[in-house]
């Protein structure tokens, strides 16, 4: 295999190895912190006095990633060719990364000389992980080093080069696929909010997601997003992290304050792709992430898959309200269905059973003579009736008194009153029905109704009491309709 | 005791590798750059010298040049400390006159040998 060399290699490729070098340094450097911090509680905790080795080491390390960021930046992508350097700057280079990494050594050797009798072999394990993991960084460095020299990597002996050929792989069968996404009505219908204060950002990602067919305002600070969310709420926001005014973190707090993370999906953007502040903004509320530069792809995949999640939520909502009524309701008349009012009716009896206090009134009524009225006016005529009579019923009797059609032309209420309010209740209801009338087909139908009333206080099951109603009811038919019937007394309706 | 200069411009460093050598019951002189650490020399007189490369003012390679064509001061051991792991700076190293060379990090056991047998 020939060697490999970084300008053979495309740019995608070139990005994904440099991507892959910078990990191999940030890795074992960031693990080394979090070595320090657990010998630090080590040392702490068997009350080892440490100096000042520990903080040296952490400064030592902070150094050592400052330094190899700036050099990171200064020497890869576009401004590598404007800081083409002499070899003995590159050797300076080299020199000043590892110098940091001598002091991260010494001090931990310092630490374990100092405390080999007093530390369990634990500790000396992480203070050995520690100069391992600047072993492994210095490494790092002379690959970084030797990359942006553009020196040949070894193909016999880093795995750098594999990486070099399997990205070139990658890149090559990537070709020119096409990346095209169909979207639902309901989505192409959303409306888009994206705060950046960047016009030409702006413009960017109002251009490509407007080439889907998406519709997108825009916000160049923070005081404008809480005026655009406030006109009318987004399906989506972009939010730039960096604003002139509000930042971004804080913005998100705002809308949070209104709206939740299902209701007003947030995406933030930012050239920050440091994983603490990438999850701090997952911890604020945020659905999604997108590093700037923006790739066009991946916004799109993640705009889309942000307003499917939002609106498929939305839906399932729906449905399930949708499901909730038909479960609950009379489908004829709307009021409560059978279920719901006997339900509610052992609910009742329940509760009356454990406190006095929750005495109830039933009424079982139905309308009287409906054969004939489906007789006389048909179908339809007897289904005005039902609608209207309901509809009286539910006007009258309102939460959290309850009222359902249990069947046919037969209704059942609950209602929390004592006998004597159950008994005026029963007078007035009967003067409404009676003056009530329904408008079918151009004539006006007259209907009266007959009730059997029941009282908490007389049972103490729920079946019970339905038959006891169920009986006044029977007895109202007999002795003349149009009438009710409690305990002890009869209300008759006008003759 | 062994007087061992040091030169070395991180303060960091110097601080660590000076207290693990006089832990080893070393007497320890710094300098900070490659002319003091050449005045020192003369002044001094060390036993030896840990000569780290990357210097300012006068740099190792060129303050190692200058010791070794100083007839008073040409006897004085110089070790060379690079953070350069390359042979070639080993060789370049070795032609400035330096008597021996270790690299940054430095690994102290080695380091430790390394001034004994220079010193013996």
């Amino acid at each position: 295999m020939d060697k490999l060399t970084p300008k053979d290699t495309s740019k995608g490729a070139e990005e994904i190895v440099l991507t892959q070098i910078k990990q191999d340094f940030i890795t074992p450097a960031n693990a080394i912190f979090d070595y320090v911090d657990i010998v630090e509680k080590f040392l702490n905790d068997a009350e080892l006095v440490s100096d000042d080795e520990i903080a040296q080491i952490k400064s030592s390390c902070t150094h050592l990633i400052e330094q190899y960021e700036v050099a990171f930046v200064q020497n890869t992508g576009a401004n590598a060719e404007d800081t083409k350097k002499t070899p003995e700057e590159y050797s300076e280079l080299r020199h000043n990364l590892r110098t940091p990494l001598n002091a991260i050594i010494g001090y931990s050797e310092i630490l374990m000389e100092d405390y080999e009798d007093d530390l369990e072999e634990s500790a000396i394990e992480d203070f050995q992980q520690i100069i391992n993991l600047a072993r492994e960084t210095e490494k790092a460095i002379e690959v970084f080093v030797d990359y942006i020299r553009g020196e040949a990597i070894d193909p016999n002996n880093d795995n750098v080069s594999n990486q070099l050929e399997s990205a070139e792989s990658l890149f090559k069968s990537l070709g020119d696929i096409e990346y095209s996404i169909s979207l639902d009505d309901d989505i192409k219908e959303s409306d888009i909010l994206i705060v950046d204060d960047n016009v030409t950002n702006c413009e960017v990602l109002q251009r490509r997601l407007s080439m889907q067919g998406l519709s997108c305002r825009t916000a160049y600070d923070g005081t404008t997003a809480l005026e655009e969310v406030f006109k009318k709420t987004p399906d989506l926001i972009l939010l730039d992290v960096i604003l002139p005014d509000i930042n971004g973190l804080e913005l998100l707090k705002t809308f949070r304050k209104e709206h939740n993370a299902e209701s007003l999906p947030v995406i933030m953007v930012s050239a920050f792709n440091d994983v603490d502040s990438i999850s701090k903004c997952i911890q604020l509320g945020a659905q999604d992430y997108l590093p700037k530069p923006i790739n066009g792809t991946i916004l799109l995949a993640k705009v889309v898959a942000a307003l499917e999640r939002k609106f498929w939520r939305e839906r399932e909502k729906e449905l399930v309200n949708e499901l909730h009524i038909q479960a609950t309701t009379d489908q004829l008349t709307g009021i409560f269905n059978r279920r719901v009012v006997f339900e509610a009716l052992d609910e009742a009896m329940d509760k009356a059973n454990e406190s006095q206090e929750r005495q109830f009134t039933t009424i079982m009524f139905d309308i009287d003579f409906f054969k004939q009225v489906n007789d006389t006016y048909g179908h339809a005529g007897g289904d005005a009736v039902l609608i209207e009579f309901a509809k009286l019923l539910e006007t009258e009797i309102t939460s959290p008194n309850v009222v359902g059609r249990i069947g046919g032309e037969e209704f059942l209420a609950i209602l929390y009153l004592n006998q004597d309010q159950a008994a005026e209740f029963c007078k007035k209801l009967i003067i409404k029905i009676n003056n009530n009338t329904v408008h079918f087909d151009g004539i006006d139908i007259k209907i009266t109704s007959s009730g059997g009333v029941a009282f908490s206080t007389e049972t103490e099951t729920s079946a019970d009491l339905t038959n006891k109603a169920d009986e006044r009811l029977y007895e109202a038919k007999k002795s003349g309709r149009n009438r009710f019937k409690l305990i002890d007394t009869e209300l008759v309706g006008d003759q | 005791m062994a007087k061992i200069l040091y030169v070395e411009d991180n303060e960091m460093n110097r601080d660590m590798l000076s207290r693990r050598l006089t832990r080893r019951g070393y007497d320890i002189i710094m300098a900070f750059d490659g002319q003091a650490g050449l005045d020192m020399m003369r002044n001094d007189s060390p036993d030896i010298v840990l000569m780290d490369m990357g210097l300012p003012i006068l740099d190792g390679w060129e303050a190692t040049i200058q010791a070794k064509a100083d007839d008073s001061i040409n006897s004085i051991p110089i070790i060379a400390l690079t953070a350069h792991a390359l042979e070639s700076d080993k060789q370049k190293a070795l032609e400035c006159g330096a008597d021996d060379f270790d690299t940054k990090p430095v690994d102290f056991k080695r380091l430790l040998e390394k001034i004994e047998a220079l010193l013996n």
